[in-house]
């Protein structure tokens, strides 16, 4: 299996990283590197949404996301020295706000469960298994559009840091699974399996929503 | 070797190619059902959690500027840490140099109590005196002969 070679056929139409735009971004860096903040500002026009809107999805909450984004793009300055251009800013922009919104919501103390943990369940899902519906179903019609968000607010932040920043990355963003594996710094058979288990808490815990619709 | 649950979620992804969706499905029969199961579930999520805008972008701009511009006025680029420390050693250099050229070499330590006697002239302008020098063992004697004898009643204290 080739999933490398076929990126390329995932990506249309996703919310990818764009390597055409790098160029721009490494003379930027450049920039940034030799003190301009007036470069770093520039950077920072260019990837504020798209930061905040991938912390907001992982930690739910709009001020936090705002601090967070804050920290973010302030410990990327801080680090700009230390950026060698091997991988695009944006993704390395990535991977310092993903680490930093996972290590608040850490700090936040989120309980890791046993349940569809990739460290600790693998290879013990048997390769049919059904996933059970929540012990508490609302199998009313017509969820409202807030009720059904939610839900899903609800149920994503039942998963592990490391969970929601994959279904954030590959749902809302729309990311390859090559470049979640960067900007998380693991490898894609990691992302593909924390995929796999939070996609199953995901499916426990919503079934009844999107049975309903 | 890819674990079932990678597979699972190519499959899921349609990241299989043809024959690696078939040779799946044929292995896991069971799942046939899960995969539109999934497709509702990402569509949910897809439908759902759109991307949220940042409120105020300006507002989010400058105020993260405010905290990086500061730290850098504060302490100007070319007063970084590196520079002040050779500034540092310049100024020593500079210092000692300075120190080397005006202060005398040589005889900086304590200086030790040293007399030096020197003999400027032994001739008298009586012939009948002479004089004799005589230097040993660090004295120097001068011994003149043919003086007159100093009269018994000279004050030689005064």
């Amino acid at each position: 299996m080739n999933l490398e070679g076929r990126t390329s056929v995932l990506s249309v139409g996703g919310g990818g990283f764009d390597e055409s735009v790098s160029q721009d971004d490494i003379a930027l860096v450049r920039r940034c590197q030799k003190g301009d903040a007036l470069a770093f500002e520039q950077l920072v026009i260019k990837y504020r949404s798209k930061v905040f809107s991938m912390i907001y999805g992982m930690v739910q909450n709009e001020q936090d996301a705002w601090d967070l984004a804050q920290e973010g793009f302030i410990k990327a300055w801080r680090s700009i020295h230390r950026f060698k251009g091997q991988a695009s800013f944006y993704t390395w922009l990535y991977r310092i706000v993903t680490n930093v919104a996972i290590d608040s919501l850490r700090r936040k103390g989120f309980k890791k469960t046993a349940e569809f943990d990739d460290d600790i369940a693998a290879n013990e899902v048997a390769p049919g298994s059904k996933t059970v519906p929540t012990p508490d179903p609302m199998p009313h019609h017509g969820l409202e559009r807030e009720e059904i968000r939610q839900r899903i607010e609800q149920a994503i932040s039942k998963l592990s840091p490391e969970h929601r920043a994959v279904i954030v990355m590959k749902e809302i963003e729309e990311l390859q699974y090559n470049e979640i594996a960067q900007a998380l710094g693991c490898s894609i058979g990691t992302v593909m399996s924390r995929l796999f288990y939070a996609r199953k808490k995901l499916q426990t815990l919503l079934k009844d929503v999107y049975e309903n619709l | 070797m890819r674990t079932f649950e990678q597979l699972y979620t190519a499959w899921v992804d349609g990241a299989l190619s043809k024959e690696e969706a078939a040779a799946f499905e044929k292995q896991h029969p069971e799942l046939l059902n899960e995969r539109d199961d999934m497709s509702k579930l990402k569509q949910l999520l897809q439908l759902n959690l759109v991307p949220v805008e940042l409120a105020h972008a300006d507002f989010f701009t400058s105020k993260l500027m405010e905290q990086i511009v500061p730290a850098e006025r504060t302490l100007p680029s070319w007063l970084g840490i590196p520079r002040l420390a050779w500034g540092g050693i310049g100024s020593l250099a500079v210092a000692l140099s300075l120190f080397f050229l005006f202060v005398p070499y040589g005889n900086i330590s304590t200086p030790h109590p040293e007399y030096v006697a020197e003999v400027l002239k032994t001739t008298t302008t009586d012939p009948k005196i002479s004089a004799t020098v005589d230097s040993e063992k660090g004295i120097t004697l001068i011994k003149l002969d043919g003086v007159d004898k100093v009269p018994d009643d000279e004050d030689l204290t005064r």
